[in-house]
């Protein structure tokens, strides 16, 4: 009795969306009919190789084929592994491509009608649709793995693979199939107005779940090869294959998949919510955290280990970051909306520490600048670790053009393009500005002057140029007056938002006392499309 | 102002035992199968101006879409126990202020306050009072209607027995409990629209906010919708807002009503105020034995008669300024004109004469 009160307890907190789920899938013919064509296929599979086995047909055991090495040395495989592989590509089609396109499918066609809009009327938040679809996906892998799991252990008995090899094999296909499943999630949250849009993502995201099956496949048959994950992995990375290594192997491996897992949530969260919120901020922080901690476990690994492939990787992830971060916050409008307003913290400090993570323009370029300095950061300490002073030049380069563009393309918008664009726009006079200074620099250079006979380059301001020729100290130059004059006009804007980052009145959400104007104390002034106050 | 405001009497001649045992959340009356319908518009108070003790309240309303003002400068207010109806053309701005009462919009000036909570600083606490029946009908699949519900109850952080109370609360009040294992795709629009209710419903929340809900409803489900209604504003005590294109319908069962066009207020108030301030202009029904066209040629000829004309069945109908006198004066000079009157009648204006009157069925 209290064992089922406990449960009715249980069940009582569990998210709704899961709970929802769960009943529609159970009562899903396409889900049940799966998981009984799983059943059929893994028993038919099952009798044909035993049958095979049993005629001779097969070799229960894998034998050395004598040519080759390495990856290729066990290119027969036996009974036990045939098996094991017929099975293995089976799940991984349910739970790599099956499950995450139903969880994407399913987010993608509740997406145009009114359920979200009715969700967000009740306590539920984005955050918590998102996790409650992904939470049934990872259940309905689970679901379909379970299925397999007697099957794996009659792969073990025809000498196929040990206990330990099948247990991290479906371990990091559980993980990777929650990885696929948020991933496609965030593909069916990505709103398409037109049918081409939706072909277009969908293709993307089958595409992406096939090539994801593929190599989760070909990873499989890569343990089988190589006799264990163990032996994989020592081909693979070297070192003595202890156990330590292996487990921070695994690590590494669920590290990987739960940033990739908190950075979809965070998008596609961020993509349902509605506008009127703070959509921006959970983005922010998930990127911001998995930087860091990518930065600060990959220098310790430079630091310790030498590796400087991995370094060197983040300090690109960073200046790719730095770019995406700049053309999405110059598309951001000036002021927050009284919704995002009544949330700014009304503690000096906390309001100081939050304004990066708020929505606004001059809060995501400044957010993006941080990014920028912990990879300006970065480079100082790969300059420290490995002498080498051209990553410094080419990152800092890089982070002042972007920045001069962009702020450029934002203080045009503001100002000459104030009724062409609109504030969402801003990131289309970016690229147009890069795109015309590019091929008026090459025209003059590379084509007038040429042609005339001189020899005059003319690279400043070409991204192109800059990446491909090796003159970073003229670019730097020319960058950094460029940012610095832009900064001047660009300031007192972010001044101005900076100032007006502050909360509503306590009493704002009031009503006016009689006798008070309509509206007077709470009106409301949110900023239009256009960003200008209405 | 407050002496206006007073909450209408609900009528009392529902017999006593028909009403279920009230569940701790969800709608306390009985299904509208056991109880008498209510009477449909009992004396309304005046709602109309911005009244700090009406539940509901909008204040200088206004929401664009980038240069497309949707909602512009709109203030109405109404209270519990009313139902008010919200009419204009398609495109007027009906579901856009609609959105921002349920909070899915954030206006772009202006106030709206749900029992005096604003919609832009305290949307959660708005959130508990309102329940939202948009345009669309439930698409969910693989779930049946009690499933459904109790999704939503959940969504409304309502637990254990308090959960089941009110789904098997709203299913008794919307005559769900002998369908609530039919899975949502199989019911009937009028169903589903019961589904709907129910939803909204689930968290027993003081306002009922409904856009186009008879819409595509048969007779039969439009009347049972409406005894529902009834049910909620005039015994639960309920503000109800409700949008639709069937004036008649909403003249039979609103106290009041807000009429916007282009996303302008043309008009608002309880349905006796609106036609009292109509009374500069009377809807005439005229049949001659000479062609319409005739006919109709020489009304738009004479002062008194605003324009509107138009044709029902064999006869004309025409809307003038003033009132029998006017009219009076019209009969003579047609006569004069020679024109074979065989029936000539003044009607009091109704709703959907107002409607037409003083909207021009533009769009933006």
């Amino acid at each position: 009795m209290k064992f089922d009160a406990l449960l009715d307890r249980v069940g009582s907190r569990l998210n709704p969306i899961v709970v929802k789920e769960v009943r529609q899938a159970v009562r899903s013919r396409l889900v049940i009919g799966v998981f009984f064509a799983l059943l059929l296929i893994f028993a038919l599979i099952a009798l044909f190789v035993s049958w095979f086995v049993a005629t001779d047909l097969i070799n229960l055991n894998s034998y050395n084929s004598g040519y080759g090495s390495g990856y290729y040395r066990r290119s027969t495989l036996g009974g036990g592994m045939i098996f094991f592989m017929w099975i293995y590509g089976v799940i991984a089609f349910a739970t790599l491509f099956f499950v995450p396109a139903y969880a994407g499918f399913r987010i993608g066609f509740e997406r145009s009608g009114q359920d979200p809009d009715l969700l967000f009327i009740t306590s539920l938040k984005s955050g918590s649709i998102i996790r409650g679809k992904a939470s049934v996906a990872a259940l309905l892998s689970l679901f379909f793995i379970s299925a397999a799991l007697p099957f794996m252990a009659f792969a073990y008995l025809l000498r196929g693979i040990d206990i330990p090899n099948v247990l991290i094999i479906m371990l990091l296909t559980f993980i990777t199939s929650c990885t696929a499943a948020s991933m496609s999630i965030l593909f069916g949250a990505v709103p398409t107005r037109n049918k081409i849009g939706k072909v277009v993502v969908l293709m993307m995201a089958l595409c992406g779940l096939f090539l994801l099956t593929g190599f989760a496949i070909g990873f499989a048959a890569a343990i089988m090869s190589e006799g264990g994950f163990t032996s994989l992995f020592i081909e693979v990375f070297g070192g003595t294959g202890s156990l330590g290594e292996v487990f921070m192997g695994i690590g590494i491996a669920l590290g990987l998949g739960a940033a990739i897992i908190w950075l979809c949530h965070s998008l596609s969260s961020a993509l349902i919510a509605p506008p009127p919120s703070n959509r921006i901020m959970p983005v922010r922080i998930c990127v911001t955290v998995c930087f860091i901690i990518l930065s600060v476990i990959l220098l310790l690994l430079d630091v310790f280990y030498s590796t400087g492939g991995g370094l060197a990787a983040t300090i690109t992830i960073g200046s790719v970051l730095f770019g995406l971060g700049m053309l999405l916050s110059i598309c951001e409008r000036e002021h927050p909306g009284p919704r995002v307003a009544a949330r700014i913290p009304r503690n000096r400090l906390s309001r100081l520490l939050a304004f990066p993570f708020f929505t606004g323009s001059a809060n995501g370029i400044i957010w993006t600048l941080g990014l920028g300095l912990i990879t300006i950061l970065l480079t100082v300490a790969y300059l420290v670790i490995h002498h080498d002073i051209d990553p410094l030049w080419i990152i800092a380069t890089w982070i002042l053009y972007i920045y001069a563009y962009c702020i450029t393309a934002l203080l045009l918008r503001r100002t000459l393009f104030k009724n062409v664009f609109r504030p969402a726009h801003t990131w289309l006079i970016a690229l147009i500005l890069i795109s015309l200074v590019s091929l008026v620099t090459f025209f003059f250079s590379d084509i007038l002057f040429s042609w005339m006979g001189m020899s005059i380059n003319l690279p400043y301001g070409n991204l192109g140029k800059f990446l491909v020729e090796s003159d970073e100290r003229d670019h730097l130059a020319f960058a950094l007056v460029w940012a610095i004059l832009v900064s001047l006009f660009w300031f007192p804007v972010a001044f101005r938002q900076i100032e007006a980052f502050v909360p509503p009145d306590e009493d704002a959400g009031r009503l006016p006392e009689m006798g008070a104007g309509a509206g007077t104390p709470a009106e409301t002034t949110t900023a239009n499309a256009d960003g200008v106050a209405g | 102002m407050n002496d206006e405001t007073e909450t209408p009497v609900p009528p009392s001649d529902s017999p006593p035992g028909q009403t279920p045992i009230m569940p701790p959340a969800g709608p306390r009356v009985a299904p509208p199968s056991a109880a008498p319908m209510p009477e449909p518009a009992p004396p309304a108070p005046a709602a109309s101006g911005p009244n700090p003790n009406a539940i509901v309240q909008v204040n200088n309303l206004r929401k664009s879409f980038g240069n497309t003002h949707a909602v512009d400068d709109i203030s109405f207010s109404f209270d519990r126990g009313q139902i008010f109806g919200f009419v204009g053309p398609n495109g007027a701005g009906k579901t856009t202020t609609m959105r921002v009462l349920a909070t899915l919009e954030e206006p772009t000036s202006g106030a709206a306050y749900v029992d005096g909570h604003s919609v832009v600083q305290h949307p959660e606490r708005v959130r508990n009072l309102v329940g939202y029946v948009p345009d669309l009908l439930p698409t969910h699949s693989d779930i049946n209607v009690e499933e459904y519900l109790d999704f939503f109850a959940r969504a409304y952080g309502l637990r254990g027995e308090e959960r089941d109370a009110a789904v098997h609360g709203v299913m008794e009040f919307t005559n769900l409990l002998g369908i609530k294992e039919k899975l949502l795709k199989a019911l009937s629009k009028g169903m589903k629209q019961r589904v709907n209710l129910g939803r909204a419903l689930i968290h027993d929340p003081d306002v009922l906010i409904l856009d186009e809900p008879a819409a595509g409803l048969d007779p039969r489900a439009r009347v049972e919708l409406r005894e529902l209604l009834s049910l909620l504003a005039f015994e639960q005590n309920k503000a109800v807002f409700i949008s639709s294109h069937i004036l008649t319908e909403l003249t039979e069962i609103c106290n009041g009503v807000v009429i916007i066009e282009q996303g302008r207020l043309l008009e608002t108030g309880t349905i006796d105020e609106v036609t009292d301030r109509a009374r500069n202009f009377t809807i005439l029904r005229l049949r001659g034995l000479d062609p319409m066209d005739e006919l109709r040629r020489n009304l738009l000829e004479l002062p008194y008669v605003t324009g509107n004309v138009r044709t029902v069945g064999e006869s004309l109908e025409v809307e003038i300024e003033g009132g029998d006198e006017a009219a009076a004066d019209i009969l003579a000079e047609l006569t004069r004109r020679g024109l074979r009157i065989c029936e000539f009648r003044p009607e009091a204006a109704n709703l959907e004469d107002i409607f037409m009157s003083i909207t021009e069925g533009k769009v933006q």
